[in-house]
Order: C-alpha cells, then structure tokens, then sequence
C-alpha cells in the first residue's frame, strides 16, 4: 500500500493546459509559391501547356476574356493571377472569384476601409460599390455626364445594391444614374465638399434645383428603393417641395435620412402629409416610412404641430429624430400631444430645441397614458429645470417597475422607457430625481432584456 | 455626426448580451443547488465572482459611453445656445435695421422739406448757408447708414472668425472624442483583463479546494480498502485451513472410492470391447450391403438418366410426328373436302339421273301393266281349268277313297280377283289357315267372325295356330311378368292382349296384368309386335322380322313336336297345357336370359323404328308416288292371295289328307311288295330244306356212325329237338 493516493491529480491540469496553450496562428500562404509561377522560375522548356495556357489567357483576359470553356481546376489559377488593374468593366462580367475580389478591395481600398457586413458579405459587392461611388464623388464635368461612367454603371449593375457618395461635385443627373441601377437599395447622398476647410465658396455646397427635379423623377423610377439619404444638402422648403413629389411615389422607402439640411415648417408640414398617407402624391409612397430623420433642421414650433398631427394618424413610423431643430416648449408640447394614440414609435430625439416646462408636462402625461409606444427618449441639450425632473420621475414610477410588468406594460400604462438622456439641461447636479429616473430606466431595460433572454 | 449614436448602441448590445449571460448563469446554480446541495457555497463562490465582474463592467461600460457621448452632447449644447445666440443677434439686426431705416428716411423727410424752403430762399449766403445745412443733414444720413454698415462688416467678420473657431473646435471635439474612445477602449480592456484574472482566480480557488476535499475523500476510501484486504486476508487463511482438511478427507474417501471404481469400469470396459467387437462386424456387414445397395442405385439412377433422355428424344420425335401429323391432318381435309365436292357433284348427277330413271320406270311400269293384264287374262281361263279339275279329283277321293262328305269350296271367290277387300279377306282366313300372326292380326277383326263361315278343318286348324301363339304369349307373358316386372306399366295395349288372354282363364288373368304393363314399356303396340316379341323367346324362328317369318313361324316350329300334337296342343286351351308350353319355354329360353332377349328387343325394334321412320320421311317425300305404289302393292297383294287361293283350293286340309293318303298308300303298297318277296322267298327255302333233310338223313344212316365212340346222333336231340319247334 505504499502508493501514493491522487499522485497525478494534484497538478492541476487546466492550468497544464493554459500553460501549454499556445495562441492557433493564420498563416497566409506564402507569396511566390503558386504552383504556376514556379513553372517560369524552373526555365520556359518546362513549363507545361496548360499552365502556358493560363497564362496567356490572364495576360489577354482584358482584351479577350475567357471563361466559360476553361475547366474548374484551371479557373482559380487564372483568377489567381489575373491583375487587380482589371478594367472593371469586364472583370464585372468574367470574373467571379472572390477571392480575386478580396485581393483587388484590399489592395486598392486597404483592410480599414473594407467593412464586408456592409455589403452583403461578398467582396464584388463591396468592391463595385465603393468603386461606383468614389467614381461619382470624383466626377467633375459639367453635365451631361459621360457616357464612360453610365457605362461602368450599367456593367456592374448587379453588384450595387447601396451607393454612398461622400461629395457631388459633378451633380451628376441621379435619374439616369439610378436607372442604370435597377438592384439599388440604399441611396446616401451628401451634395457637398469633403474636407473642403477654409477654401469655402456658397457655390460648392449644396443641392440645386436640377440635382432635387433629377433626384423627384428617380425616385418613383428606383424599384426596391428602401433608404435615402441626404444629409448636409442645404435643402430648404422649396427644394423639398420638388423631391415630396417623388417622395410621394416612392412606395418601397422606408427609411428617410434629411439631417442637417434647412427644412422649416413648411417642409415639416410637406413631411407631414407624406406620414399621413401621401395626402399630396396620392401615390400611397411615404405611408410605409417607419425612420425619419429631421436632425439638424429649422424645424420651429409651426412645424412640430403639422408633425404631431400627422403622427396622430399614422402607424408606421418608428423612428423619428428632431435633433438640434428650434421646436420650442410650445413645439415640443404640441409634438408630444400628438403622440398619444401613437403606440408604434418608439424611438424619438428631441435634443437640442429648448423644450420646457409645458413640454415636459405633457410628456408626463404622455408616460401615464396606456396608448404611447415609446421607449427610447433623448432629451438632452433642453431648458429642463428640477421639476420637470420631478414631474418625469413621477410619471416613469406611476408604472410598476419593468419586472412588474411582464407583458409589455399594456395593462398599466404604455412601453416602458429604456432609455432617457437628460444630459446639458438646467439640472442641478446631484439631484435626487435624476438618480431615480436613472435607476428606473435601469431596471426596465435590465426587465426587458430578461424578456427577451426568457425568450 | 450622426454616425456617433452607433458605437454606443453596438456597444448597449454587447453589454446587454453579457447581461443575459450573467442572469442565464445566475439561474444555473440555483437549479442545480437542489441536486448538489454539498457544493452550493464553491459554486455560489465562483459565480458570484462572475456577476459581480459583469456588473463592473457594465457600470464601467455605461460610465465610458456616457463620457463618449458627453462630447456629442456638449458640442450640440453648444450649437444650440450658438443658434438660440444667432437668432437674437438676427433679430437685433433687423430691428437696428428698421430703426435705421425709420430714422433716415426721417431724416430724408426732413431734407425734402427743407428744399422747398431752400427754393424761396432768395439770398445767396442766407441759400449758401442754407444748402450746407442740408449737405450736413445728408451727411448725418451718410454717416449713419455708414455706421451701420461697418457694424455689419464687423459682425461679418465676427463670423468668419467664429467659423474659423467652430472648426477648431470641431477638431478639437474630434481628437477629444478619438481620445476618450481610446482611453475608454484601454480602460475596458483592462478591466476585462482585471475581471477576468479574478474568475480565473475565484475558479482556481474553488478548484483546489474541490481537489482537497476530493483528495481526503479518496485517501479516506483508500484507507477503509485496507483495513478491509487486512480483514479479507485473515479471514482467507482461515478458511484456507479448514479447506485444506476437507481436502484431505475428500482424497482419503475419493481413493477408496476410486479404486473401486476403476473395477467396476475394468469390467465395464471388457463387456463394452466385446459389444464393439460385435457391432464392428454388424456395422462391416451392413457397410456392405449399403456400398451394394449404393451400386444398384447409382446403376438405377443411370438407367433413369438414360431413360430420361431416351423419353426426352421420343418426346421431340413424337412432337415432330404431330406436327407432321397435323399437317397431313390439314392435308386429309382440304383433300377431303375436295372429294366431299366432287362427291356432292356425283350426287347432283346421279339425283338427275335417277329423275330420269323414275321416268324410264314408269313408263316401262304403264307397259308392263298392259302386258301383265294381258298375260293374266290368258292363265286364267287355264287355270280355272285345272282348279275344276282338282276340285274333281278331290270330291273322288273324298267321296270314294276315304269315304268323307265333300264340300265343294266356295267358287266365287276364286272366280273374283277384283272383288272388295273384306270378301277376300274373309275367303282368304279359310285359305291362310297357317299364317302368320302378324296376317291374322292384320285381318283380325274378320278372322274372329271368320269360323263359322270358313270349313271346320280350316277353322279348327285356324284356331290351333291362334291358340298355340296364345299360349306361347302366355307362357312369355308369365316369364316377362316374373323376371322383369320392372316394365310394368298399363296401357292400350290391354285391348290387344285381352283377346289372347280371354281364353286364358282366371288363373292367368292376375299375371296378365303385369305382363300387359311390362309389354307396353318395352313398346310392343300390337300383335305384330307382340310376333316379334315372341321371335326373340323362340330363336329357333329365324327371321321373326317380316310377315313371312310369321308363316315359318308355326312351320318350322312344327318339327319339334311329333306332328299329331299339332292338334293336341290345338286343344291346348284348357289350363292344363300352359304349364307345359311354360315348360317348353324354360327348356328354350333360360330366365336368365329373359333380360338379354328383352334387351336385344328393344334395340332391334328401335332400329325398326328409325327405318320406319326414314321410310315414313321418304314415304312424306314421295307421298303421292308411294301411296300409288302401296295401292297397286294391294292390287297385286289381292291378285298374289288370288292365285294363292286358287293354288290351294284345295285348303290345308285337303292336301294334307292327299299327302297322307299318298304316304299311307305308299307304305302300304311296300308292305304289300315285301310280303310277296317273303312269300317267294319262303317256297326257296323250304325246297332246300327238304333236300337238306334228305341229305341228312343219308348220313345219320350211314356206316361210319356205327364206328364212332360218340355218335352224332347223341348230341343231336337238343338241336333236333330246337330245329323240330322252329319248323
């Protein structure tokens, strides 16, 4: 019995093993070392035919493309060696390697600029987007356009589903740009300069009359339009009079991005009918919005009420983004009156646009209500004094804490606020209610997110 | 700028997800605490290390947004006094605007004014002094309007100056933001790494201690296992010694045991050898028979295979001889049907042929007639001649020979062969004593009445032949109702039967019944049939089929009884005979044979019947022909019993009684020439006997007598004395 009990379990294995854990590394392949390049190091005489072959077929490729007859075996060598220079004219038609593609993005954009969930997972796509947009933002030439770019366009249509152009400097005509582009889903224009700094000219920035006439045909042209965006455009009233026309017919948009622009009230009130239904297109286009974004604008008090009442009827939009606008306290009530019938929007930003007293009073209301949606609220930047901190804690505590309230807060009162930003307001630091609201928010959100783990 | 709420919602998520993590892990130990309540306190330890990390890190992450997102807030704080600022300072240009504008164009007012006044001014220094007033009002305007001007420009400037500081600023805002968002990041990762190091800590700790208390455990165990191998291995030698005794024993008795044993088995072994011995010869012999068994097999087996093949061959040599079979089969009947044509065609030319002969026939048949007439009027005066002349000689050797009346038989009868049917009919009964019955059946009705008017030795001898088929038919009758009383059966043949039977008698009555029934089974309709019926019990009578075979029916029958009987068995009616007749039946048909007779009957009277019944088809075919051809038939019936009759006018009677007196008288006329041969046979011998005696008594006297010892004279009185009584 002299054997020593439990001799090889007293090291402790796990740490054995993270002892010996060594971090797996990538290794990339070595450059150089494709079995057709070697070939050619070893002396021309022997060389095989088939390796000859691919390689005058990828020297040629941009003038003679080959690749249907070619077999599978050989397809990846020659897609392997093919030129990230290709013309992209026809590598969008012959080449459908993706690895070529990955090669060609990293090498001409670098691995930042690459963000691949962005575009449908497939490097051509993200290639041919990038490719599309950067030729659009250095287009320079006085309309009409060449025809050299609605060439390339119309060749890599399938791969261009969402185009971002940073700066117009070119205003190009979008009509004929999106009709080369029938698979287009997503449209962020920015009509403007990058980095332009102190070489500033009025004449640079903006959008024109043309650009928003060119802009209202396409719209209702574009098949599966979902997004559109035109931030920074220094679109005023009457600008957005002429896209509402085509706002009005786009019946597949969903998303509208018009930040930072100078819409007013009577933009507001144009966005407005749009909500309601398309009251002025009549073409049923704008009733499935269901993100707006009016941040930056010249939004006053006259427009959040056209606003308010359209969000009285309309049950589709989710969220809506009023940031840095001059709503007002009178606005900001009468924004919030109309809410609450409103049980689908739930995100709302009303930062930034000297909301007060009446506001937050009717906001108070708003919570108790049963009928309101609302979950995430940004207040920030506001003339919010103590009690209007005092009047929202009460109104957040009316309701049951979020674990009390298992359904979704429908028997009570409405959705239960996950978030509310109260920061830069005219509170005393320290307060009392603001660490209430807080820890009230808290636990609904940490209510909420056990739902959603229980489910 | 609006890119900037992203980070933190990505990162909202991340710390959402760790929460639910967190809350997921919380509900684990609290499950299993019911199971493994010993390790609550090392499990509760661990992951309340892991709660409390995540709750760090999540006041952590929210702290680090928060001071992310301070940035955007302040700038848009910032942006928003800067925009309620410019909004004033707006409106504070426009009402300077308007006040300037409201105070010039007083002003302006006010120079207007003043050049009117300046027009009636009429005195040049007064107007000099007058028009500078007005440029230095003017100027005031200017100077305003100027100031104002320059104050804008300054504001302008202002401006530039404040853009030039908002993108400062917003530089200034972005390298902060990048800043905080490293720091945060660095800070973050750090504290993960602090959080982490902790659990690992805390899982460490609670491992080890988990080692220790498993370790004590198992040192423990071990120690009870050797307290119990100590226990085991002294409880082994124990029982090692007390199995080693058994042991011991077991061997002694086992010995003992074994040695007998092995005896018994010696012996065993010894019967066993003998027994195999035995059967090893058995097994050789029936070895043998088997291997011969196997032989005969296996040769059987062969002659099967050969066989099998030889059947297999006559298999294919009998399907080739069908095949060749069936062609020839094909062949036969196309030939067949070729001839059947041919044939067909003979037919058609010997029909036409035959047409023609039927013409032919009857045209001779006209001519023959005539001749026939004509040869029937010459023969029959020659006849009637030499009937006068018989009819003489008979009345002389009736009246004179045998000394009997004569009566002469009714001349007008044969002096009619055209007379009506029923005459001769009746005229023919006396005449045909010994038909048939079938004739007599046929003129049955005039028979019955017939005797009386007929001679009596007609009539008797008419009777005789009626009576001895009647007690045949009896006797058959008797026969049939005993042995196939099957047939039985009653009908309308009663009526013929009863006129047999009325002389029969009561006794026969009874047994009439049933021979009636099982007559009319067998289809016997008359006494035609009936004749026939009796042919088959009487084979004797050859052909019983025609009215012909009637009339040898009795003739020939006749020889077997002595020929006086015939009138005996005439006399036959009485009771008595039929027992005889019944006999004579038995000794001519066995009962047993009743059945056979009755069968072959049956089959020859059907095929009668089909004859009759073609004829009959025939007859409907040729009916007119035929019923002309079956008149004359009568005609020449009528004239045939005509000439019959005057054949035999004379009668049966007549004849017979000629023949027998012939015979009678031939005999007598031997007997007569026999007696004169003896007569003169008789003188010869009685001349020689009258010289033989005097020869002999020439030697009876003579010399040498005396010589002899024994004299022939001693012996010679016995044959004298026989000689003397024959003389």
């Amino acid at each position: 019995m002299g054997l020593t009990v439990g001799g090889t379990t007293d090291v402790s294995s796990l740490k054995d093993q993270v002892q010996r854990f060594v971090p797996r590394k990538f290794e990339a392949p070595p450059e150089g070392t494709s079995a057709f390049l070697r070939p050619a190091l070893d002396g021309l005489a022997k060389e095989q035919l088939s390796h000859k072959c691919v390689r005058t077929i990828v020297d040629n490729f941009e003038r003679i493309p080959v690749y249907n007859g070619v077999p599978a075996k050989f397809l990846s060598a020659i897609t392997t060696n093919l030129s990230t220079s290709l013309d992209p004219q026809v590598a969008a038609l012959y080449v459908f390697d993706e690895n070529y593609w990955k090669r060609r993005c990293v090498e001409q954009l670098g691995w930042s600029a690459c963000q691949l969930i962005e575009h449908g997972l497939t490097w051509k796509q993200l290639f041919f987007e990038n490719y599309v947009a950067r030729s659009i933002e250095a287009f320079k030439a006085p309309p009409p356009p060449g025809d050299a770019l609605l060439q390339l366009l119309r060749s890599c249509q399938d791969y261009v589903f969402t185009l971002q152009v940073g700066q117009m400097l070119g205003h190009l005509d979008m009509e004929r740009v999106c009709a080369c582009l029938p698979n287009l889903a997503c449209l962020d224009l920015t009509y403007g300069v990058r980095n332009i700094g102190m070489k500033y000219e009025r004449m640079l920035l903006g959008m024109k009359i043309s650009d928003a006439a060119a802009l209202a045909r396409a719209l209702p042209a574009a098949p599966c339009l979902t997004t559109l965006a035109l931030r920074g455009g220094l679109v005023d009233d009457d600008l957005l009079r002429m896209l509402a026309a085509g706002l009005a017919r786009a019946a597949t948009l969903t998303h509208l991005d018009l930040s930072h622009n100078r819409i007013a009230d009577h933009g507001a009130r144009l966005l407005a009918r749009l909500l309601c239904g398309g009251g002025g297109g009549g073409g049923g286009g704008g009733g499935a919005l269901t993100a707006l974004s009016l941040a930056d604008n010249a939004i006053r008090a006259e427009g959040a009420r056209h606003l308010g009442r359209a969000l009285r009827e309309n049950d589709a939009l989710q969220a809506l983004n009023l940031r840095l606008n001059r709503l007002t306290d009178d606005g900001g009530r009468m924004l919030l009156e109309g809410l609450r019938d409103n049980a689908t929007l739930t995100s709302l930003n009303l930062s930034g646009n000297s909301l007060g007293r009446e506001t937050a009073v009717v906001l108070g209301a708003l919570l108790r209500s049963p009928g309101h949606g609302l979950r995430v609220l940004d207040l920030s930047s506001n003339e919010l004094t103590d009690d209007d901190a005092r009047t929202l804690r009460a109104a957040l505590e009316a309701r049951p804490a979020g674990g009390g309230g298992g359904g979704g807060g429908s028997s009570a009162g409405g959705a239960p606020i996950v978030s509310l930003d109260l920061r830069a307001n005219r509170l005393s630091a320290g307060l009392e209610d603001l660490e209430a609201i807080e820890a009230r928010v808290h636990a609904n959100e940490l209510a909420e997110r056990g739902e959603r783990g229980g489910a | 700028m609006h890119g900037d709420s992203v980070p933190d919602k990505e990162e909202r998520k991340k710390t959402r997800r760790q929460r639910v993590s967190k809350a997921l892990v919380a509900q684990e130990p609290g499950r299993k605490a019911g199971a493994q309540e010993a390790h609550v306190n090392e499990v509760s330890e661990s992951e309340q290390q892991v709660a409390d990390s995540l709750a760090h890190l999540d006041k952590n992450k929210s702290a680090g947004i928060d001071s992310v997102t301070a940035v955007r807030v302040a700038a848009d704080d910032r942006e928003t006094q800067r925009r309620v600022a410019e909004e004033a300072a707006r409106l504070e240009r426009m009402r300077r605007l308007q006040e300037e504008s409201v105070l010039s164009s007083r002003a302006n007012a006010a120079v207007e004014m003043r050049w009117g006044e300046l027009l009636e001014q009429g005195m040049p220094r007064e107007l000099h002094a007058e028009v500078e007033a007005q440029r230095d009002a003017c100027a005031a305007i200017v100077a305003s309007k100027d100031a104002l001007i320059a104050e804008f420009q300054a504001q302008l400037r202002a401006k530039d100056e404040e853009y030039v500081k908002a993108l400062k600023a917003q530089a200034v805002d972005v390298t902060e933001l990048l800043r905080r968002m490293r720091a945060e990041f660095a800070s973050l990762r750090q504290a993960y790494a602090l959080e982490l190091e902790a659990i690992e800590a805390a899982f460490l700790r609670e491992r080890s201690a988990q080692l220790s208390a498993n370790k004590a455990e198992v040192d423990a165990l071990f120690d009870k296992r050797r307290e119990g191998e100590l226990a085991y291995m002294e409880a082994r030698a124990r029982r090692q010694a007390q199995y080693q005794a058994e042991v011991e024993e077991l061997l002694t008795r086992d010995g003992e045991e074994y040695i007998k044993l092995k005896v018994k088995l010696e012996t065993d072994i010894q019967t066993l050898e003998q027994q195999l011995e035995e059967m090893r010869a058995t097994y050789q012999l029936n070895t043998e028979k088997l291997e011969y068994n196997y032989r005969v097999l296996t040769e059987r087996d062969m002659e099967n295979s050969a066989t099998l093949a030889h059947q297999k061959r006559k298999l294919t040599k009998l399907k080739d001889a069908l095949s060749a079979l069936a062609a020839r089969h094909a062949e036969t009947e196309a030939r067949d049907r070729r001839r059947n044509e041919e044939l067909t065609e003979e037919y058609r030319r010997v029909t036409r042929h035959y047409r023609d002969l039927q013409a032919k026939f009857r045209h001779f048949e006209a001519s023959d007639n005539a001749r026939y007439d004509a040869v029937w009027s010459l023969h029959q005066q020659e006849a009637l001649a030499l009937v006068d002349r018989v009819l003489k000689a008979d009345e002389v050797i009736q009246r004179q020979q045998l000394g009997w009346d004569w009566r002469p038989p009714q001349m007008d009868l044969l002096l009619a062969p055209d007379a009506p049917t029923t005459v001769a009919a009746a005229a023919a009964a006396a005449a045909a004593a010994s038909a048939s019955p079938s004739r007599s059946s046929r003129d049955g009705s005039s028979a019955e009445s017939a005797p009386a008017a007929a001679g009596a030795p007609g009539g008797a001898t008419a009777a005789a032949g009626r009576a001895i088929s009647g007690a045949r038919v009896r006797a058959v009758l008797a026969l049939l109702a005993a042995e196939a009383n099957f047939l039985v059966d009653a009908g309308p043949l009663r009526d013929a039967l009863a006129s047999i039977t009325a002389t029969g008698g009561a006794a026969a009555a009874v047994r009439a019944d049933a021979a009636e029934a099982a007559l009319r089974a067998l289809g016997v309709r008359g006494e035609g049939d009936l004749a026939a019926l009796m042919a088959y019990f009487f084979p004797s009578s050859g052909g019983a089929g025609g009215g012909g075979g009637g009339v040898d029916d009795d003739s020939v029958e006749e020889p077997d009884e002595p020929p006086p009987d015939a009138d005996f068995a005439a006399l036959g009616l009485d009771p008595e005979a039929e027992p005889e007749a019944l006999k004579l039946l038995i000794t001519i048909i066995q009962p047993d044979d009743v059945i056979a007779a009755i069968s072959a009957f049956v089959a020859d009277q059907r095929e009668a019947r089909a004859m009759e019944a073609q004829r009959r088809i025939a007859a409907a075919a040729a009916a007119a022909g035929a019923r002309a051809r079956a008149r004359e038939r009568a005609v020449r019936r009528r004239e045939q019993e005509y000439w019959q009759r005057v054949a035999s006018v004379l009668g049966g009677g007549g004849e017979f009684a000629w023949r027998a007196l012939e015979a009678a008288l031939a005999r007598y006329n031997g007997v007569l020439a026999e007696r004169a041969a003896r007569i003169a046979a008789l003188g010869a011998l009685r001349g020689e006997n009258a010289q033989l005696r005097a020869l002999l008594r020439g030697y009876l006297g003579g010399a040498v007598n005396e010589d002899l010892i024994v004299p022939p004279a001693d012996t010679m009185p016995a044959l004298a004395g026989r000689g003397a009584q024959a003389f």
